[in-house]
């Protein structure tokens, strides 16, 4: 199944690490099924926050992501 | 008049740059070939938001002869890190937190049209209690749909070491000092039970990644079709490494030394009476760095850092290290990095030519050694002579407050629960003779209401 995916291929710079073949076949799999929960994430979100503001007109909002302290979510 | 220079040997691999000494300065040379990546660095606004997060060692640009002038764009002096320490000497959330680190980088890379081109864990510091970056030229322009170069890397040199630590065994971070760039993968999913495979970020980025790799072995990349990886696949990528590095946990327990303090045969007046006299002899020494040798949770290297030290702790104990240093960082403490170190084998000098990552006597002399409580693990469980002791005391530093513990005590009484005593030059006569060969001494107080004895020593 793995010999039919298309992969895009590193070829236009020169790299001084080797990716490996099999890691760069890997992580288009893996990216393209992570990918997916990260677009259907922001729509979550966002549909959640419509959500909240109809309901919580008047009160001051939250933030949906708990605070992490290790600041994952700042950047 | 020529300064004399020096390459450093652990810069070598990429074409971008190296760092080099100058009369005892470093400098990195950034080559011609990195020009466009690193102006994209410097007026993106990416280095200033990495500063800002303090995740990069910051620089400045001199105007300075090059090492290489032929292929030189730029000499910049990077802000030195105290004290380079390695990953086989990391604790578990030591390398977990580099590995995090690793990642907030990248994704913040991203936002600025960057990426990183590796991921070496030996890229990662301790600088005042935080993991930074230290290879500024790790940066490379970012072209949608282009893959991670450096997810191998990341894989091998932080998530399988992670995962090993956490379901193997947590020695295994060892395995750091035999393959200089991290785990294979194809050993990480051998030696991982097969209940990791139900954690859906083990399966993916370790286990079907080695069987990729194997599958995939020795083909070249571009006889595959090409397919994009899109920004969102990218940072679903990272977000999945992140989440899975973030879940890994670890407790070790009943390991040798972490309870030490709440089990010995310390009374309070003893340790408190230990600790004034640490105190007071690093007041009057003033060391700006200490090597707290076998410093448990780093009781004593909190005495000295209060005292103005910046002090290393090592210890065998890889739970007494993550102990020491997840209370660091609950206290925010600058001063003290903890470190594993079996100090019967020291780190050694690995890599190319043994000379990529220095041994630890390598990165010696610290002002002050502490030697606390340690003297009779390495004479009587280990065989040393007292004076190969004091030989070895010798090259960690200049200064050394050693304790010595008489047999009489309970602690080298349990020593000798199983085997014969044979060590005939182990009191305290014998203990003085065997230093002064390469000390100094300057003063020595019978700890109260103990056996034991403080020393503090100056080397011939």
């Amino acid at each position: 199944m793995m010999s039919h995916l298309m992969i895009y291929a590193p070829q236009k710079f020169p790299l001084y690490l080797d990716p490996g073949t099999g890691s760069i076949i890997i992580q288009a799999i893996l990216a393209a099924v992570m990918g997916v929960f990260i677009f259907l994430g922001i729509y979550r979100k966002k549909v959640s926050k419509f959500l909240r503001g109809l309901f919580k007109k008047n009160k001051k909002t939250e933030e949906f992501e708990p605070v992490d302290n290790d600041d994952d979510n700042e950047d | 008049m020529t300064t004399k220079t020096e390459r450093v040997a652990a810069s070598f691999r990429d074409p971008s740059g190296f760092l080099f000494l100058r009369g005892g300065k470093l400098y990195r040379q950034v080559n011609l070939f990195y020009r466009p990546d690193y102006d994209m660095l410097m007026t993106s606004g990416l280095y200033e938001a990495l500063i800002k997060k303090k995740r990069l060692v910051s620089h400045i640009e001199l105007d300075l002869p090059p090492e290489i002038p032929k292929l030189a764009y730029k000499i910049i002096e990077p802000e030195r890190v105290g004290f380079i320490s390695y990953p086989y000497e990391w604790s578990f959330n030591q390398l977990k937190d580099a590995a995090l680190t690793t990642l907030r980088i990248m994704k913040q890379a991203l936002n600025y049209g960057m990426i990183l081109k590796d991921a070496s864990a030996y890229n990662i510091q301790f600088s005042q209690g935080r993991p930074v970056l230290i290879d500024t030229l790790s940066f490379e322009t970012y072209r949608e749909g282009e893959p991670w170069v450096a997810y191998r890397q990341f894989c091998q040199h932080f998530l399988a070491p992670l995962a090993l630590m956490r379901y193997s065994d947590i020695r295994l971070n060892q395995l750091l000092r035999v393959y200089i760039d991290g785990i294979p993968l194809d050993l990480a999913s051998r030696l991982l039970p097969w209940r990791t495979r139900l954690n859906v970020g083990i399966l993916s980025h370790v286990h079907l990644h080695a069987n990729t790799q194997q599958k995939y072995a020795g083909e070249r990349i571009d006889k595959i079709q090409q397919r994009s990886i899109s920004k969102n696949a990218m940072l679903g990528l990272l977000e999945s490494l992140r989440s899975t590095v973030k879940k890994l946990t670890c407790q070790p327990a009943g390991t040798e030394w972490a309870d030490y303090y709440g089990d010995n045969n310390y009374t309070n007046a003893a340790f408190n009476h230990k600790q004034s006299l640490v105190k007071e002899w690093a007041t009057e020494l003033k060391p700006a760095t200490v090597w707290d040798l076998g410093g448990n949770t780093g009781a004593f290297s909190q005495t000295v850092a209060q005292a103005g030290a910046h002090s290393i702790c090592f210890d065998i104990d890889p739970a007494a290290v993550d102990r020491n240093y997840l209370d660091c960082k609950v206290r925010k403490e600058e001063r003290i990095l903890p470190l594993v170190l079996d100090l019967t084998n020291p780190s050694p000098a690995l890599g190319w030519a043994n000379q990529e990552r220095e041994s630890l006597l390598d990165r010696a002399p610290a002002n002050l050694v502490m030697a606390l409580a340690l003297v009779h693990h390495m004479a009587i469980s280990n065989n040393v002579s007292l004076p190969q002791v004091a030989e070895f005391l010798s090259k960690c530093g200049k200064h050394l407050i050693i304790e010595f513990i008489p047999k009489e005590d309970s602690q080298v009484q349990r020593l000798f629960a199983t085997r014969l005593d044979i060590f005939d030059q182990y009191n305290r006569s014998g203990f003085e003779q065997a230093f002064s060969q390469d000390y100094k001494i300057l003063k020595s107080v019978p700890i109260e209401d103990s056996l034991r004895i403080l020393y503090l020593m100056e080397r011939k």
